[in-house]
């Protein structure tokens, strides 16, 4: 315990910790704030840079910038009327509003606020649920495994898309490509076609920085002539009275941005979303109508999406599925690094828990005093234009691919998984449920074939999906995902609507 | 069905898209069965392939035949036509630029050229292309970027560059 508590105040008094998590939050919140960077590509890049470094100071660095990703964000969106990240969506509906009544600096002051705020909540969720949620995940067979990473997918398909199946075309495509190369359990050679080239297989950084990297380079650089409206920045710390009357709202946000970064692919955009709605119902009577510059309508996606990240750390920590997007970043770092995320994670290395959680607290405080200063000089960052941001993304992402494995070949297979992350997005299809397709191929397949070696035959596997209660669970609740999604259950909730 | 009601209409090339994938699976479904033939057991090396292959196949298949009743905009037009007008879609004079230059860039520092040269012409040139008529400040912006580049990775990272 004691060693857990040192592990825990280490991002307080390690200086190279503090640093790492200080130039995290910093260049994080400038990452979120320029439209088109976003903290996966960040976090993706910074994977393979860090390779070599100490895992501390690495997941450092690393948790500043996610969290500083997310709530910058919140500065494009409202100083020009563009999300600079996706979690910050719902930001724009009242935020940009506000900056054009000249009310910039007070917006971005009450979203930073709302941020740690929020930041706060999920990391005492974080710290409070995952030990509990660990234990209990310690009794989980291989076949629970299959179905929580089967899970994850068709959440991560059926959420930011038009039709889950699309959703899970991707996760498909992402499962296959990393069937590539040597089968880990018996080494035999899967689609290699004799060219040792592919022995290796798809690296995961690789593909992640050409999905998230490289195809959003591409559709960003389609539309270089977006107009940029300069905006006055005049106050930006928020009356305590403010704060003070927005407090439960800002807890609820929270409560759904922490329960809704918990589900696995879901992340801080739709929590964001989820809480703007809920703002919109509960605020009876706002000073502003709603969409036309109400303080509620950034206080609660603001919240809710800082809340979501240390929700969507639970499910990485105690399950090995991640959240969101970068948390499923993060597990590809920590097995980068030797560690391998899962309810192992907290029994052999306890200390790297609380070592994220002070890290995640650290970088609280450190976006509440970069987020309430620099302000002015933040204006003019977001203003860089498309055309000279995206070739440096280029150039970023090649050598981030190079410094993975220094492999000349991987920067090839990284502009072909470009260029499919391109397609992709043109024809609807997401790129994060692929990506995710990736993470959990080794997860699924591995723990597939070892239910099966369990079950002896195909039938006796089926027959055991009925004889635990966990997976019966896991199984009504992938069984009901894939129902929610199905034209039969949408047109029969329409009728039942349309008869009330 | 609710598509068709509202006036949902397909992008150029989206139809195109879902064959090239359902292809993409009829080929790994090839692939898989040859590997499955080498052990033909379900906890072997080529089940978990195979599975995918099918559902890759099944799904794409669902995605084309959901669409089939959707409108295009090249509905009535020839093939050819379609096909500029899915590349026109694809491949706007912006992406293209981009495209091929990042393809060089590559080919670049494949053929040895060196990271500083390869990065600073790549940058150089895409600048110059998407910001004409600002010559100098694009030269300003490459140095800069390139220092700032090679002082954080070379000198920062310590990492090894391309």
């Amino acid at each position: 315990m004691g060693e857990n508590l040192s592990y825990l105040m280490m991002p307080f008094t390690d200086p190279l910790i503090i640093l790492c998590v200080a130039a995290g939050t910093f260049a994080g919140i400038y990452v979120g704030a320029i439209p088109g960077l976003n903290a996966t590509m960040a976090v993706s890049l910074l994977v393979s840079f860090t390779f070599g470094w100490d895992i501390n100071t690495a997941l450092a660095l690393m948790i500043g910038i996610y969290m500083g990703t997310v709530y910058g964000g919140s500065r494009s969106a409202i100083l020009l009327n563009i999300p600079g990240a996706p979690a910050a969506v719902a930001t724009v509906f009242d935020g940009y509003p506000l900056a054009q009544k000249g009310q910039a600096g007070i917006a971005m002051g009450v979203a930073t606020v709302e941020s740690v705020i929020g930041g706060f909540l999920g990391i005492i969720a974080l710290a409070v649920g995952t030990p509990i949620l660990s234990k209990f995940a310690l009794q989980f067979a291989p076949r629970d495994y299959l179905l929580l990473g089967f899970m994850g997918l068709l959440l991560a398909g059926s959420l930011g898309t038009k039709t889950l199946v699309k959703g899970l075309v991707a996760a498909v495509l992402g499962l296959l490509f990393k069937m590539v190369g040597m089968d880990a359990m018996t080494a035999s050679h899967r689609f290699t076609f004799g060219n040792p080239y592919l022995l290796a297989g798809v690296d995961t950084v690789v593909a992640l920085i050409g999905l998230f990297g490289v195809s959003e380079a591409l559709i960003q650089i389609r539309n270089l002539d977006v107009q940029v409206m300069k905006q006055k920045i005049d106050r930006i710390i928020p009356k305590l009275d403010l704060v003070r009357k927005n407090l439960p709202l800002a807890c609820r946000a929270s409560v759904i941005g922490i329960i809704v970064g918990a589900l696995p692919g879901a992340g801080g955009t739709i929590s964001s979303l989820l809480a703007y709605d809920h703002a919109k119902k509960s605020v009876k009577n706002p000073e502003v109508p709603f969409g036309e510059g109400a303080i509620e309508g950034v206080i609660a996606p603001e919240a809710a999406n800082n809340a979501a990240v240390g929700g969507a750390f639970i499910p990485m920590l105690t399950l090995g599925i991640p959240g969101d997007a970068v948390t499923a970043v993060l597990i590809g770092a920590l097995f980068m690094h030797g560690l391998r995320p899962g309810p192992s994670l907290m029994t052999e290395t306890p200390h790297l828990f609380y070592l994220i959680v002070g890290c995640l607290a650290l970088s609280c405080v450190f976006m509440l005093i970069f987020g309430l200063t620099g302000i002015r000089i933040f204006a003019k960052v977001v203003e860089i234009p498309k055309g000279i941001l995206m070739p440096i993304i280029i150039i970023l992402s090649v050598t981030g691919v190079y410094s993975t494995n220094n492999r000349m070949h991987d920067i090839f297979w990284m502009i072909g998984f470009g260029i499919l992350g391109y397609f992709m997005k043109r024809y609807d299809y997401p790129t994060g449920p692929m990506v995710l397709g990736i993470i959990l191929a080794d997860l699924i397949e591995q723990n597939y074939r070892r239910a099966m070696v369990q079950s002896h035959t195909l039938v006796g596997f089926i027959t055991s999906l009925f004889t635990n209660p966990i997976t019966i669970v896991l199984l009504a609740i992938t069984f009901f995902s894939i129902l929610v999604q199905t034209d039969f259950y949408k047109r029969w909730k329409a009728r039942k609507e349309g008869s009330i | 069905m609710a598509d068709i009601e509202t006036g949902e209409r397909l992008k150029p090339g989206e139809r195109g898209f879902s064959i090239f994938l359902a292809i993409f699976g009829l080929f790994a479904l090839y692939e898989s069965i040859k590997l499955f033939q080498k052990d033909p057991r379900w906890i072997s090396f080529g089940a978990f392939p195979l599975i995918l292959s099918i559902l890759l196949i099944v799904f794409s298949v669902h995605v084309f035949w959901s669409d089939r009743k959707k409108k295009t905009e090249t509905d009535e037009a020839s093939v050819d036509k379609k096909i500029l007008k899915t590349l026109d879609y694809l491949f706007p004079k912006t992406v293209t630029i981009l495209l091929i230059l990042m393809i060089l860039y590559c080919l670049a520092l494949y053929f040895e050229l060196g990271f500083e040269l390869s990065s600073t012409v790549f940058l150089l040139v895409a600048l110059c292309f998407f910001r004409k008529n600002q010559y100098i400040k694009n030269v300003l912006y490459t140095v800069l970027t390139m220092a700032f580049i090679l002082l954080i990775f070379k000198l920062g990272f310590r990492i090894l560059l391309p």
